[in-house]
């Protein structure tokens, strides 16, 4: 008897295992299998490996919270093509660099548009790679039971995604907040949950805190290697590559230059833009030379700006406004900045410096 | 255990125990893998934070309170389940402590093999209660003064430890007139006392404990909707008013499970190979699977 019913709790158990996988498996909340738009609560880091995998796309934006809130149905107008938005909250250079060598197995991009953000190269360890779910990029079976049978697949995004299917198909109306985060498109868009404006970005600042230490040196040659090591994954022979600094508000670069790391960012930039223009199919855009930089009715704290600059940004990619034809200075790079944290002091002469 | 080993017919391969074995191993493993590792989220979160309201000091030092039970519990069912497997007894360590009428009592029904073991090595060589009420009630603060350091080196063990010592003595000198209390006021006071003596145990510092303190006993902050914040772990947005009912509903849950369910052992013991265990058993084991996925902390690493 007993005997009976160990093979039978044995049988039972592999049945319901197999059972979960199939529904976890029809279901595919992370879109591992097949893409779903529109139809469930979409978790950046859990989705954009099946993203890469499955989608429809030619062109990738590659980036942190800086490109998160850019207009996918704007970048179809202006730019063209079938672009994917490829960001996760908090990304981690090292995140990207996963991503990005993904993107190149799976061989659907052609067009690269990608977002240098510098603080990205700076640390020497990101904190949270050991929660990257590797086991969502690679192509084995092998170890798709963590996706079928993982917490998160079961706990959380099937029970909401069947909620969410039932009440589309019953016909109740989801808070827009709710229908925001379904889509693909609007992937991390954070534009609704933060106030823009000078008041709002103000009341954010604060300055660098004292007595902390900070190598120069050593902290300038981390940054140049790893950006070799990033840019050494990329194909420059087939492919077109648009590289863009994002713009900092002034206030950043006030920060920056209080906290003593202002010239090792801007010697990185130089040494960046200088190693990519040497580089085939590549086009470089210093959106920290624009003129709105100094105007903090754009941002909503000292570096992320309002989603009316990503349109912007989007319009000088297809005009060639802020495109970088020459490498640019160390030097000339720290007097442009100095001369832009001195007009915003001007302005908001409130800013500690 | 040893008489055990040396037990020849136990060397061969036994169906009962081996179905008896998978079944306290299910629950201990759901215990430890479903249970425990949710409250650890609550607990840690709350532990954490820099201030507490009333309300999420009190969730926050139950969800501990549970979490450390069900997660002890948890690795002790599976240990029998897995000696079963192998024809071996090993004793159950917790029987269901949480309905003590007394920290003495408390403390001979958690941990036991620990109690037993500082029994035999440190109470009774130092003369037990056989030397008079002042040398009992000395024995029994060196004794948990003992317990306190076992578990770790750190002031908060030791002050966790003193106050156990210091409950059972007081119980010893009080025990006519907390003889007369009722039952059920007697189990409910002495789960308060553990609880309370929990949040030391669990503090990374007095500090932290002291910060745990001044919000359950500062009723004018309820911030009843701070207690959705100790669930949330970053995955998906749940509002905070949902959060804070499954907080709340669960942390009810298991104490009507602690304090009016049957143990682990008494399942063992009533145990048949029906259809309902066997379903009961797959079950709880497939759900403990998919929670095995998440990360998940040893706490042991800390004592």
């Amino acid at each position: 008897m007993a005997k009976k019913w160990l093979l039978r709790l044995l049988a039972l158990i592999l049945a319901i295992v197999l059972l979960m996988c199939a529904c976890a498996y029809l279901v595919d909340p992370y879109m591992q299998y097949r893409v779903r738009d529109n139809q469930y609560l979409l978790n950046s880091r859990l989705v954009t490996p099946g993203l890469i995998k499955n989608y429809d796309y030619d062109t990738v934006l590659i980036g942190s919270s800086m490109i998160q809130n850019t207009d996918m149905g704007l970048f179809r107008e202006i730019l063209g093509g079938k672009p994917l938005k490829i960001t996760t909250g908090a990304i981690s250079l090292t995140e990207i660099q996963k991503l990005t060598e993904k993107i190149n197995e799976v061989g659907k991009a052609k067009h690269f548009y990608i977002c240098l953000d510098q603080y990205l190269f700076a640390p020497e360890k990101w904190n949270d790679m050991d929660r990257f779910p590797d086991y969502l990029l690679d192509d084995s079976l092998r170890n798709d039971y963590r996706y079928l049978l993982g917490y998160e697949t079961w706990m959380r995004f099937i029970p909401i995604d069947l909620g969410l299917s039932a009440a589309k198909k019953l016909g109740i109306s989801l808070p827009e907040k709710f229908t925001r985060a379904m889509s693909i498109d609007a992937l991390e868009d954070w534009r609704d949950d933060w106030t823009f404006g000078a008041e709002a970005t103000l009341s954010l600042y604060s300055p660098p805190p004292q007595g902390t230490s900070f190598d120069p040196e050593a902290t300038l040659t981390r940054m140049k290697t790893r950006f070799d090591e990033y840019i050494s994954q990329l194909d420059f022979e087939n492919g077109e590559y648009t590289f863009f600094f994002p713009p900092y508000s002034a206030l950043y670069w006030n920060y920056a230059r209080e906290a003593g790391n202002a010239e090792t960012y801007l010697a990185f930039k130089a040494y960046a833009e200088g190693k990519l223009l040497e580089c085939k199919n590549v086009r470089v855009f210093d959106f920290q030379n624009a003129d709105f930089v100094t105007d903090l009715d754009n941002y909503k704290d000292y570096t992320h700006y309002a989603p009316e600059i990503n349109d912007r940004m989007l319009g000088c990619f297809a005009n060639g406004k802020y495109l970088v034809t020459a490498p640019t200075e160390t030097e000339a790079l720290i007097v442009k900045t100095d001369a832009q944290v001195t007009e915003l002091l001007e302005r908001y002469p409130q800013v500690p410096h | 255990m040893i008489p055990q080993f040396k037990d020849e017919t136990r060397r061969y391969w036994n169906w009962d125990n081996a179905a008896k074995g998978a079944y306290i191993f299910a629950i201990g493993l759901f215990k430890k893998a479903v249970i425990a590792d949710t409250l650890a989220l609550f607990a840690d979160t709350g532990f954490a934070a820099s201030s507490l309201g009333f309300c999420a000091a009190w969730a926050t030092a139950l969800s501990y309170t549970f979490q450390v039970y069900f997660d002890f519990s948890g690795y002790s069912d599976m240990a029998v389940g897995l000696g079963k497997l192998y024809n071996i007894d090993i004793p159950f360590n917790f029987r269901s402590p949480y309905q003590s009428e007394s920290i003495g009592v408390f403390w001979r029904r958690w941990h036991i093999t620990l109690g037993r073991a500082l029994q035999s090595y440190i109470y009774f060589p130092l003369g037990g209660s056989r030397e008079g009420k002042l040398k009992t009630y000395r024995n029994l603060l060196i004794t948990f003064l003992v317990s306190g350091l076992w578990h770790g080196a750190a002031w908060t063990f030791v002050l966790w430890g003193a106050l156990h010592g210091l409950f059972n003595a007081l119980e010893r000198v009080f025990s006519k007139p907390l003889s007369k209390v009722p039952h059920w006021l007697r189990v409910l006071g002495t789960f308060f006392i553990v609880n309370a003596l929990w949040v030391l145990f669990r503090a990374d510092s007095f500090a932290n404990a002291a910060m745990v303190y001044r919000g359950m006993a500062d009723v004018s902050n309820l911030a009843l909707t701070q207690v959705g914040t100790l669930a949330v772990d970053g995955f998906v947005g749940i509002p905070v008013v949902l959060n804070t009912v499954y907080v709340l509903g669960l942390l009810a849950l298991l104490a009507f499970v602690c304090f009016r369910c049957e143990n682990s052992c008494h399942m063992l013991a009533r145990f048949t190979c029906g259809r309902k265990t066997r379903i009961v058993t797959a079950i709880l084991f497939c759900i403990a699977l998919v929670h095995l996925s998440r990360e998940s902390v040893f706490i042991y690493f800390n004592f």
